[in-house]
């Protein structure tokens, strides 16, 4: 009885950490709050629209569900703090039971490979460093990439419903409402995540593509956002030297 | 001295005397019911019957402020291989125990503090560091500041600003442009497994061969609002969590749910205890109503012996709630056996009259009135012997037990006259049997010749000794617990899960200043982080990381000086950020000149609250004037080598309080021992006044030949001797000395005795012997002394009759 009173000395530390990865994508030091509307000025609309199952299914059987894919993306970061917006482009590998490979080659080289719940970094100057995907400050690298990937590359919408709350524009629905200037047959998916951590630090996500996946656009509470274009996209099962990428030589 | 006492027996005094029994049965009610009315309750944490570590007064309060903020609480796991599903339940579990709140007022909720991830304490963290950030580094920035390496730390800024998915955004970095805080924030944070989802803490199970599946652990945790020893406290939260899993499982039949806390070891105690009380007290009760009604025939007796044994445990119980306030539930259950001794007086009386029954109810009393106010007195010597132990459960049962004798002979002496005056019928088959089974063991075992003399003393040493050789001793505390295997496997699971948790050890750090105190926990960190390594322990929670002293504080407000005064320039133009920024980040570095953190302004902040427990301030009303900071350890594995490290440290002390406790229990069971021996030569010299020299011996031989052949025995059983056999060994002696006594006493006419003996034995081995198979270890090592001690007294006693005749055929 004695051990198990004293058992119950219990490591604070217990109580507060796991959730501090989460606090950092917390702008709670944010200097000024910035109103939703001028994040989502562009897709008000979308957002205005929550999406019905039937239409969830009719999209789902409009993607072509692959267990693996792979490609390019160019990323463009408008923070506005930054003189002008940070591009860079690299190469995607993902396959759902390995994990996922993000690798930046410019304007520098730099890759996280996420598996097995470790995050794996190399830097610009190849030196490799391994983290427990969630003590890395990666939760939206380890929870949402692989989500969004696995959701949007399988077909299987009703994953995503578990994690966010979905709106939806079909390119037969409405279209000469659709916000993107780029061709009028995409279809375009809103995600808010439903955990409240998640969306303080990232209150919308908007997904947009026709048979694949064509963009991914991440805002921020602080009204900086991210576009990310895929190109390329590959979904031919992985050759093997691919899958050797994700185990780089950590010496 | 007995002259004048005699005088107040005798017939004419007998109506008078019965109502001053029934006034005192009377007052002892009343002042009981009182007791109860005024708050006394039956008290069932062990804790409570632990005895009082002196300590430093520093050491006192940590000590206390450890338990206060730890104990009550309890630990739940809702496990499933759906990571939703486990979520689910645990939140489902969580409005429940919640849910009491909204029926009545909030005190009658069963438990407070119902919370899984602590958000809003993580949250406060990050703004309360966050405005102290420029007196914070991480080692590594520290390092590469140090050599003026900043260009690194720059490149390693612009590399996270390109990743999307990073913590980088506009807000960070235009008051951090290194987007240093970030890593100093997690550097606060010790490595471990647990996640958090949807506001709860998530554990993974990785899959087993049991379970091939990897699974899931929600874990909600709660602090019960009174003592989980507190029997209405406990039945409500355990009510309040049946109800909890009852909903869980009535949305998921597929949940596993497991839990931990002190709360389920001290329900299955008391279910325990109780069974315990009511099986020995009961089989204890039915041996002796069976008992005698097989000695005497007759329902008076029995009578008699239920208005002895009921009076003698009101006043146990009446005086015991009285003084202490409360009665432990331990206390009854040793107290059960006052059922066993306080019967021994009736026993006394009746075989007495069974012996002589022409003589009067009155003239029996005068008769044994010597032997049994002797033997009050000399068992009052022993059970105050109980209560020099500094327990204050033992202290309740010496109070309890001499009350309850107390109350049984004043019963004889002022209500028998009366009410055990009807003449008995004629049952003499009993005393026969006493007498021929008397007889026949001094006639076959009484050594005759010299050589069946020597030959029996060289056995009896020769056992003593190998017993005594073999004897060895354990004083750890953690014997007095008993846990059912069902609940450790639970509670070890759930450890395992929140990272090995903690242990019962703990360092304390201590300075005549706070930046004293603050140092030297930054001196400690690299030994801890050494004995990690080392595995001598697993892992440790220390303020150090929170607390930084002023010192480095200073320092790393220096160091980033490089970055904020003398390279700004350059990093906004390396990671291409606007110009503007400069003068607001060196007002913001300027301003904090001054932001240290120290232990006041982190511990009033929301985000300090949970660490307050480790933080000691001095406290000059209690006469210490130092700081101190209490460092948690957890998974030790080698206590001594890990204490070694310390050792030449005025600073840092392991506080050890079970090693502490267990010293003590070692110590008074020595002191209990001398203290058994100096009673028995305290009862030698009170007898000598009476029975002479040589037969006072003899007397006091008895009970000391029983004590040496219980602990050979004990040496040969390889029970290892512990403070509640010493203390077990203390009744013995008190019980044991009746035996000799009234032996001693009857002269001659021992068939009397001979029985009251046999039935006072019997009756007491029923009561004791059941408790050797008590499960609580301490309850088991009583009764198992007792077992041994009394039969050996048992066959011992009879041969004082073969030294009586002879010192009467002296006279």
């Amino acid at each position: 009885m004695i051990r198990s009173l004293l058992f119950t000395i219990l490591s604070c530390s217990l109580l507060v950490s796991g959730l501090i990865i989460t606090t950092l994508l917390t702008p709670s030091y944010a200097a000024e709050a910035v109103s939703p509307n001028e994040v989502t000025v562009d897709y008000q609309k979308l957002f205005a629209k929550p999406a019905t199952d039937a239409e969830l299914l009719a999209l789902s059987q409009s993607l072509s569900p692959s267990p693996q894919a792979k490609g390019k993306f160019t990323q463009a970061r408008y923070l506005k703090v930054l003189k002008k917006p940070l591009i860079s482009s690299g190469e995607f590998l993902f396959a759902n039971n390995i994990g996922v490979i993000w690798q930046q080659n410019k304007p520098f080289s730099s890759t996280l490979i996420l598996k097995d719940k470790k995050l794996i970094q190399i830097d610009s100057n190849g030196k490799i460093s391994v983290n427990h995907a969630l003590q890395a400050g990666a939760n939206m690298m380890s929870d949402i990439m692989p989500t969004l990937l696995n959701s949007l590359l399988s077909g299987d919408i009703n994953a995503l419903k578990q994690h966010f709350e979905l709106s939806l524009l079909m390119p037969s629905t409405d279209k000469q409402s659709a916000p993107s200037q780029q061709a009028s047959a995409q279809w375009q998916l809103g995600l808010k995540p439903l955990d409240a951590m998640v969306q303080k630090a990232m209150p919308q996500l908007v997904l947009s593509g026709k048979q694949q996946i064509h963009s991914l656009v991440l805002f921020s509470g602080n009204g900086d956002r991210s576009q990310i274009t895929f190109t390329a996209v590959d979904e031919s099962p992985l050759s093997s030297s691919d899958i050797a990428r994700f185990s780089p030589e950590v010496n | 001295m007995q002259q004048p006492l005699h005088h107040y027996l005798n017939p004419s005094t007998a109506k008078i005397r019965a109502v001053i029994w029934l006034v005192l049965l009377a007052t002892a009610a009343l002042s009981g019911w009182l007791a109860w009315q005024s708050g006394a309750r039956v008290q069932s944490d062990i804790l409570a019957m632990l005895p009082k570590v002196s300590e430093s007064p520093l050491t006192q309060r940590a000590m206390a402020q450890v338990e206060l903020q730890l104990a009550n609480r309890i630990y739940l796991g809702f496990i499933s291989d759906n990571e939703q599903a486990a979520i689910d339940a645990a939140q489902l579990a969580m409005s429940a125990l919640r849910q009491n709140d909204n029926i009545s007022d909030s005190n009658s909720n069963a438990f407070s503090n119902i919370s899984s991830a602590d958000i809003a304490q993580a949250d406060a963290l990050n703004h309360y560091y966050f405005q102290h950030r420029f007196q914070l580094l991480t080692k590594e920035q520290r390092q590469l500041l140090q050599q003026g390496d900043w260009q690194l730390l720059s490149q390693a800024a612009l590399e996270k600003l390109y990743n999307a998915f990073s913590y980088a955004s506009s807000d960070l970095i235009s008051r951090d442009p290194l987007l240093l805080y970030p890593e100093v924030l997690l550097s606060l944070v010790p490595a471990q497994q647990l996640t958090v989802k949807q506001g709860l803490l998530i554990a993974t199970i990785q899959p087993t061969t049991d379970n091939q599946a990897q699974r899931y652990a929600a874990i909600v945790m709660a602090k019960g609002r009174d003592s989980a020893f507190n029997p209405n406290a406990q039945q409500q939260q355990l009510t309040a969590l049946e109800k909890a899993f009852n909903a869980v499982h009535s949305q998921n039949q597929h949940i596993e749910m497991i839990k931990a806390g002190a709360l389920f070891h001290a329900a299955a105690a008391t279910e325990n205890a109780k069974q315990e009380v009511s099986s020995i007290g009961l089989l204890s009760l039915i041996g002796v109503i069976g008992l005698v009604w097989l000695a005497f025939r007759s329902v008076m007796p029995l009578t008699i012996a239920v208005i002895t044994v009921s009076s003698s445990m009101l006043f146990a119980v009446v005086a015991t709630s009285v003084i202490f306030g409360e009665l432990h539930l331990l206390t009854l259950v040793f107290g059960t056996s006052l059922i066993g001794i306080s019967i021994d007086y009736c026993f006394h009386y009746y075989c007495e009259r069974l012996n002589e029954p022409q003589a009067s109810s009155d003239s029996v009393i005068r008769q044994i009135f010597t032997a049994v106010s002797l033997a009050l007195l000399s068992s009052i010597i022993a059970y105050g012997a109980l209560g020099l132990a500094p327990f204050p459960g033992m202290q309740q049962v010496a109070v309890f037990c001499a009350a309850g004798l107390i109350g049984a002979y004043l019963t004889l002496l002022l209500a028998y006259p009366v009410i055990a005056a009807s003449p008995l019928r004629d049952a003499s088959r009993a005393l026969e049997l006493a007498q021929r089974y008397q007889t026949f063991i001094l006639a076959r075992f009484t050594p005759t010749h010299l050589l069946s003399k020597l030959l029996l003393t060289t056995a009896a040493i020769v056992f003593i000794v190998t017993g005594l050789f073999r004897l060895s001793s354990d004083d750890d505390i953690r014997q007095l617990q008993h846990t059912p295997t069902d609940i450790q496997a639970e509670e070890d699971q759930l450890r395992q899960l929140l990272s090995g948790g903690t242990d019962n050890q703990f360092l304390l750090v201590s300075g005549t200043t706070e930046e004293q105190v603050k140092q030297q926990l930054e001196l400690l960190e690299p030994v801890l982080q050494q004995a990690e390594q080392n595995k001598l322990i697993g892992n440790h929670l220390s303020l150090s990381r929170f607390l930084p002293s002023h010192a480095s504080q200073a320092q790393n407000y220096q160091l980033q000086s490089e970055i904020y005064i003398e390279h700004l320039d350059e990093i906004l133009t390396q990671l291409g950020l606007e110009h503007e920024l400069k003068a607001e980040l060196v007002n913001d570095y300027l301003a904090a000149k001054n932001q240290f953190i120290n232990a006041g302004s982190f511990l009033n902040h929301q985000a300090g609250a949970g660490f307050k427990p480790l933080w000691l301030m001095p406290e000059h009303t209690s006469g210490s004037s130092e700081y101190g900071a209490i460092v948690l350890l957890g998974g030790i594995t080698n206590l001594d080598k890990f204490a070694a490290l310390f050792e030449d440290n005025d600073h840092v002390q392991l506080v050890d309080k079970v090693a502490d406790i267990s010293e003590v229990m070692g110590h008074y069971r020595q002191l209990t021992l001398a203290f058994l021996v100096i009673a028995l030569i305290a009862a030698g010299l009170i007898f000598s006044v009476r029975f002479g020299k040589k037969l006072a011996a003899i007397v006091i031989a008895v009970p000391a030949l029983a004590a040496l052949f219980t602990l050979a025995c004990l040496g040969l059983l390889a029970a290892p001797l512990t403070l509640f056999h010493a203390l077990a060994l203390i009744l013995v002696f008190g019980i044991g000395v009746d035996y000799s006594l009234f032996f001693a006493e009857s002269k001659q006419q021992t068939r009397g005795v001979m029985l009251a003996v046999s039935m006072s034995a019997i009756s007491t081995l029923l009561a004791f012997g059941l408790l050797a198979f008590s499960q609580t270890p301490a309850i088991n090592a009583f009764g198992l002394t007792l077992l041994l001690g009394i039969s050996f007294t048992f066959l011992l006693a009879p041969f004082i009759q073969n030294f009586t005749r002879k010192s009467v055929n002296v006279d």
